[in-house]
């Protein structure tokens, strides 16, 4: 499917994914992200694509994660800065200390939730295979890996926000 | 508490939705919208998840008298900085390779939070107690890094070098050519008179042979696309394609004179072809025998 095809495709269906994109919480921004997303689809020919409407759903989806990310990143900014001009901002040998102990808290909340649910944590979330090809790896089904993958993610939500308050 | 319930399900959609076959977006909408609290869950423990799995330390190196890390299979990882425990001490250089097999994929993550993707057959050198440099030796790898205007994070290629001045960039250095995608940020080749500032959507090709370098549009969002299995072209050659195939499929595929400079424009989603490369020959409009120890793409009788 050519640029000129997935861009029908997403004519015929830009109500539904501005709807699925405000689903997301765009508010008043849900016009400016379908456009970005217009955009791209039309810079890019990208060659035969299996189910055309689900690819156009998850470049929404993936436009508002990338937004949310840049939200939050600007908030901690403004955060940061705000700390800096009041002259706490902890010097830059003992950043380094408490980034080591945060990476080691991180570990321990991994290895926690057990072997073979770190390992497929690693593989999915850090080595970047999909599901599918995890599960194949170590002879389980998709849905063992998925619920593995639930608990490797609820041990490191809970450890970043005891890291957040601490 | 109803919170619990709510973060319950959202991590659900997480996972669910993390699978690049998800194609339930309707159902997925119908929970969106049944309460404004359920995208800022989703999106709340999305961000909280990536951000924690960029922290996460490697596991550590097995002790080998070899001079490299021997990649073992699974995850074994080259040790970093922050593991090391002397970075802040010692600011010698101390380089260290990390290397993949063909076929295989691995991602590292740095001290400062960068991370590097490596494809398969390819072959970074990092430095102990610099996390803020890398050298692609050859194959391909995306950089997405941690933007620091104070302390740029530099890639050397060949004979060049990139320095980043935003986020995300993929860099391929193969058959005497030196490939550079950007996908957010930008990033700067060789900065200096004849330097080149590439911006998302903009990629360029530099020549060994001829050191002739020219700057291309890409496809910003399908930068790095081959993280998650899926090669774009548009307008690449069958020996670029045949190259790649090779590095993400761990096979030897090599195109005939007669094909190799046909261009191609497509998507080849490379977990599809299982590893037999043959599948692929419908769609580049070719044939793929086997010759010898290898294959090679022929034109079709």
């Amino acid at each position: 499917m050519d640029s000129s095809g997935l861009e029908a495709v997403f004519l015929a269906n830009r109500p539904t994914l501005l709807r699925f994109v405000a689903s997301l919480g765009a508010g008043e921004a849900a016009e400016d992200v379908v456009h970005e997303l217009w955009l791209r689809i039309r810079s890019a020919p990208t060659g035969p694509i299996a189910s055309p409407l689900s690819y156009l759903y998850r470049m929404a989806n993936n436009l508002m994660l990338d937004r949310h990310r840049a939200l939050r990143q600007a908030e901690r900014r403004d955060r940061d800065w705000t700390e800096t001009m009041s002259g706490s901002e902890a010097p830059s040998a003992e950043r380094v200390l408490i980034g080591r102990q945060h990476a080691a808290l991180v570990d321990d909340a991994l290895r926690s939730v057990g072997e073979r649910a770190a390992a497929i944590f690693r593989r999915h979330r850090i080595d970047g295979i999909e599901q599918r090809a995890v599960a194949a790896e170590f002879g389980i089904s998709l849905s063992t890996v998925e619920g593995d993958l639930r608990k490797a993610y609820r041990a490191m939500i809970d450890v970043k926000r005891r890291l957040d308050e601490g | 508490m109803e919170q619990n319930d709510i973060e319950a399900r959202a991590l659900d959609w997480v996972v669910r939705v993390g699978n690049p076959a998800f194609a339930d977006w309707e159902g997925f909408q119908a929970w969106l919208e049944a309460d404004p609290r359920h995208a800022a869950a989703y999106h709340g423990l999305s961000l909280d998840i990536e951000e924690t799995a960029a922290v996460v330390p490697p596991l550590p190196v097995p002790i080998v008298r070899r001079r490299w890390p021997v990649w073992a299979g699974g995850a074994v990882a080259a040790s970093l900085a922050l593991v090391a425990g002397y970075a802040v001490l010692d600011d010698r250089a101390a380089p260290y390779a990390v290397e993949t097999p063909a076929g295989t994929m691995r991602t590292v993550t740095l001290a400062d939070g960068s991370a590097v993707t490596l494809g398969g057959a390819t072959r970074v050198v990092l430095d102990r107690n610099d996390p803020r440099t890398a050298t692609l030796d050859r194959g391909q790898a995306m950089f997405v890094v941690r933007h620091d205007a104070s302390d740029p994070f530099e890639v050397h290629v060949g004979d060049a070098k990139l320095v980043d001045v935003g986020t995300a960039f993929d860099v391929k250095r193969s058959r005497g050519e030196t490939r550079v995608a950007v996908s957010e940020g930008a990033v700067d080749y060789n900065p200096g008179e004849q330097g080149v500032r590439l911006t998302p959507g903009q990629g360029l090709v530099a020549s060994d042979a001829t050191g002739a370098v020219r700057v291309l549009a890409v496809d910003a969002a399908s930068v790095g696309s081959w993280r998650g299995s899926v090669l774009a072209y548009e307008g690449a050659t069958l020996a670029e394609v045949a190259d790649d195939l090779s590095r993400a499929l761990g096979v030897d595929l090599r195109a005939d004179p007669a094909v190799a400079r046909r261009a191609f424009s497509g998507s080849i989603a490379t977990a599809k072809l299982a590893g037999d490369p043959r599948r692929v020959a419908p769609l580049l409009g070719i044939a793929i025998r086997r010759r010898g120890n290898h294959w090679v793409m022929t034109a079709r009788p």
